[in-house]
C-alpha cells in the first residue's frame, strides 16, 4: 500500500470517528465505546472485504450501528455509569473479536475493492466518505429539526419540557454516531498493518477521535480542521522516516496535546461538559 | 434493607451474577458455532466448571498472591473513585511499573523490594501527567488518564527492539504479596477515612462546588490523588512482574483487556471503596484464573476477558445509578 493511501485511509478514519463523536457529543451522551463500535465495525467490514465495497461498507456501518445502540440503550435517560460502560463494551468487543477470529479460523481481508480511479489517481473510496459525511453532519445538526432536537438534548436540562422525545432522539443519535464509527472503523483496520492483532482493537484511534471531536467543541468543521492538522503531522511524521511504532503513537500523543491546548474546560462549557 | 453495606454487597453479587449469566450465554453461543451444535455437557464440563472451580486450583495462597496486583490496581482506581474522578489508565500504570521492574531487576540486578519501589515511583511520575493536566488545564481526568495509557504502551512497543525481555530470578513472594496489598488497603483506607486530606477528598467526590467553597483545592486534590493511584498502578505492574505473571513486554491488548480491565471491575463491583475494591480483586482473579483452565479448542481464552468486560458492564449499567463517583462515571 502506498504512502498517501495509507495516509488517505488513517485521515478517513479519523474523520468519521470524529463525526461520531460530534453526533454523540451534540446529544449529551458521548460515544465512550467508540472504540469498539468502530472494532465492531471494521471486523464485520474486513471480514466482507472479498464481496464489493458498498456491500461491506453497509455491513460496517450496520455492525456499528448495532453496537452503539448495545451499549448505549441502558443510558438513554440517564448518563451514570456511562464512561465505565464504554470502557466495558471496549474490553469486550477486543475479547469478541479473538473468540469470533478463532471461531472463524483466522480473519483474512484485501483492499483491493476499496479503490476509485478519479482523474487517473487511486483514490480510496473512504475519501468521499468521509467528506459527504462531513457535510451530512453538518447539515443534520445545525440545519434540520432532528438536529435540533438533538441539541436541545444535548444543551438542555429538561428538553422534554420542549417537546423532545428524549428516548428517541438518543436512540437515533446512538444509530447515526454508530454507523458512522462502523464505517470508519473498517478504515481505520485497512490502513493498519498486515500483523495487526484484533486484541490490539482500532489501536487507539476511537479515543483519538473523540478527543479531536472534544477539542473541536463538537463542531463537524473545527473536528475537519483538527483531523487534517493530526494527518499532516502523521503524514509528515512518515515521510521523515519515523519509526513505525512511533508512528502509531502518534495520533494519541498529538490528540493529548490537542486536547490540552484545544479542549480544556471553560467556564462557559456548562452543558458540554460531557466529557 | 437500610444497611448500606448489605445492599452494596447485593448488588455487587447481582451484578457478577447477571455478568456470569451473560458470559455463560457467550460461551453457549461459542460452543455452538465452534461444534456446529449446542452440546451442554462440553459446555458445562469444558467450560462453566472449569471456569467457576479453575481459580483454586493452585490453592488459596497462590490465589491470594495472584490477586495482590489485581488489588493494588484496584485500590488505585478506588482512590481515585472516591475524589469523583475516573482513572482509567491502570493498563499503562501496570507496563511502565512492569517494565521498570525488570530493568531494574533483571538488568541491574537490585532486591525486590528496590525493584518495587522504582515502579511504584514511575507510575507516581506518570499518574502526575494527567494530573497536571487536570489541575492546570483543568481537563478531564477520564479522557487524559485513557489516553496517557495509550501513549504508554506504544512508548514501550517503541522500545520493544532495545528490550529483549527477561523473566524476573526466582523470588518467592506469594506469601510477602498478600501481605503488601493488605497493608496498603488499610492504609488507604485510613487515609481517606481519618485524615484531613481523606475529608478533602471524599468532599470534592461529593461535590466540586461544595469543596472548593470549603477551601479545598480541587486541582491540588486532583494531582496528588492521580499520583497516589499511579503509585498504586506502578507497583501493581511491579509486583506483578516479580511474582512471574508477565511473561512478556507488555503488548496493546492490555489497553483494553487485561489488568486494567480487572482492576477497573474490581473497583466497580466494590463501588469505589478500597477495602472492599481489594476484596473484589480476588474473585476477580480467581475468575480470571479460572478461565485460563478451560478447553482453549473449544472457548477462546479471551472468554475470562469478555466476562470480565461484561461484569463491568452490568455494574455501570445497573449498580452506579448513584453514589460517590456515579455522577462522573
Amino acid at each position: 500500500m502506498t504512502f498517501t493511501a495509507s495516509l488517505s485511509l488513517f485521515f478517513a478514519a479519523l474523520l468519521l470517528g470524529a463525526l461520531a463523536s460530534v453526533i454523540a457529543g451534540r446529544g449529551g451522551r458521548p460515544l465512550y465505546a467508540l472504540e469498539g463500535v468502530m472494532l465492531c465495525g471494521g471486523l464485520t467490514g474486513v471480514l466482507l472485504s472479498h464481496e464489493p465495497a458498498w456491500i461491506s461498507l453497509l455491513a460496517a456501518g450496520g455492525a456499528g450501528m448495532g453496537a452503539a445502540l448495545l451499549w448505549g440503550l441502558p443510558f438513554l435517560r440517564r448518563r451514570n455509569g456511562q464512561v465505565l460502560a464504554g470502557i466495558a463494551f471496549n474490553g469486550f468487543a477486543a475479547a469478541g473479536s479473538m473468540i469470533a477470529a478463532q471461531i472463524i479460523g483466522g480473519v483474512s481481508y484485501t483492499r483491493k475493492g476499496y479503490w476509485l480511479e478519479i482523474y487517473g489517481e487511486n483514490v480510496t473510496v473512504f475519501l468521499p466518505v468521509a467528506l459527504g459525511a462531513l457535510l451530512a453532519v453538518w447539515l443534520l445538526v445545525h440545519h434540520s429539526r432532528f438536529g435540533f432536537r438533538l441539541r436541545l438534548c444535548g444543551q438542555s436540562a429538561a428538553p422534554e419540557r420542549m417537546g423532545v422525545h428524549v428516548r428517541w432522539t438518543g436512540v437515533l443519535c446512538l444509530a447515526f454516531s454508530g454507523l458512522l464509527g462502523g464505517v470508519g472503523g473498517l478504515s481505520a483496520l485497512l490502513s493498519l498493518g498486515g500483523g495487526w492483532r484484533m486484541a490490539w482493537g482500532a489501536g487507539g484511534l476511537g479515543y483519538a477521535a473523540m478527543a479531536l471531536a472534544f477539542a473541536g467543541k463538537y463542531g463537524p468543521f473545527r473536528s475537519l480542521g483538527l483531523t487534517l492538522l493530526l494527518s499532516l503531522l502523521y503524514g509528515g511524521a512518515a515521510w521523515l522516516g519515523a519509526p513505525e511504532s512511533a508512528l502509531t503513537a502518534l495520533p494519541i500523543l498529538a490528540a493529548l496535546m490537542l486536547l490540552a491546548i484545544a479542549g480544556r474546560k471553560r467556564p462557559t462549557d456548562e452543558r458540554m461538559e460531557v466529557l | 434493607m437500610k444497611n448500606k453495606g448489605f445492599r452494596s454487597l447485593l448488588r455487587a453479587l447481582l451484578c457478577l451474577g447477571l455478568g456470569l449469566l451473560l458470559g455463560a450465554a457467550v460461551m453457549v453461543a461459542a460452543a455452538w458455532l465452534t461444534l456446529g451444535e449446542i452440546r451442554w455437557e462440553t459446555v458445562w464440563q469444558e467450560g462453566l466448571l472449569p471456569l467457576c472451580t479453575g481459580g483454586w486450583r493452585e490453592g488459596p495462597l497462590a490465589l491470594l498472591g495472584r490477586a495482590a496486583p489485581d488489588a493494588l490496581l484496584a485500590l488505585g482506581i478506588s482512590l481515585a473513585w472516591q475524589g469523583g474522578m475516573l482513572q482509567l489508565g491502570g493498563a499503562g500504570l501496570y507496563a511502565l511499573g512492569a517494565a521498570a521492574a525488570m530493568l531494574c531487576g533483571s538488568l541491574l540486578g537490585w532486591p525486590w523490594y528496590a525493584c518495587l519501589a522504582v515502579s511504584a515511583l514511575i507510575g507516581t511520575l506518570w499518574g502526575a501527567v494527567p494530573g497536571l493536566l487536570k489541575a492546570k488545564l483543568r481537563l478531564r481526568e477520564a479522557m487524559g488518564t485513557a489516553l496517557t495509557a495509550w501513549v504508554a504502551i506504544y512508548a514501550l512497543q517503541a522500545f520493544s527492539s532495545l528490550i529483549a525481555w527477561e523473566q524476573p530470578a526466582k523470588t518467592d513472594l506469594l506469601i510477602p504479596a498478600p501481605l503488601i496489598a493488605v497493608a496498603l488497603a488499610l492504609l488507604v483506607w485510613l487515609g481517606v477515612r481519618f485524615t484531613v486530606s481523606g475529608l478533602d477528598l471524599r468532599l470534592l467526590g461529593e461535590s466540586e462546588n461544595t469543596a472548593r467553597y470549603a477551601g479545598v483545592d480541587p486541582g491540588k486534590t486532583a494531582f496528588w490523588t492521580l499520583c497516589l493511584s499511579g503509585l498504586l498502578g506502578g507497583a501493581a505492574g511491579g509486583l506483578d512482574y516479580l511474582l512471574g505473571g508477565v511473561n512478556q513486554l507488555p503488548d496493546l491488548s492490555l489497553a483494553l483487556t487485561g489488568p486494567g480491565l480487572h482492576g477497573l471491575a474490581a473497583a466497580a463491583l466494590a463501588g469505589g471503596r478500597p477495602l472492599e475494591a481489594a476484596l473484589a480483586a480476588v474473585a476477580v482473579k480467581y475468575l480470571s484464573l479460572g478461565a485460563g483452565t478451560v478447553n482453549g479448542a473449544v472457548f477462546s481464552p479471551e472468554m475470562g476477558e469478555a466476562i470480565l468486560a461484561l461484569i463491568l458492564y452490568c455494574c455501570a449499567a445497573i449498580a452506579l445509578g448513584r453514589g460517590k463517583g456515579g455522577r462522573r462515571a
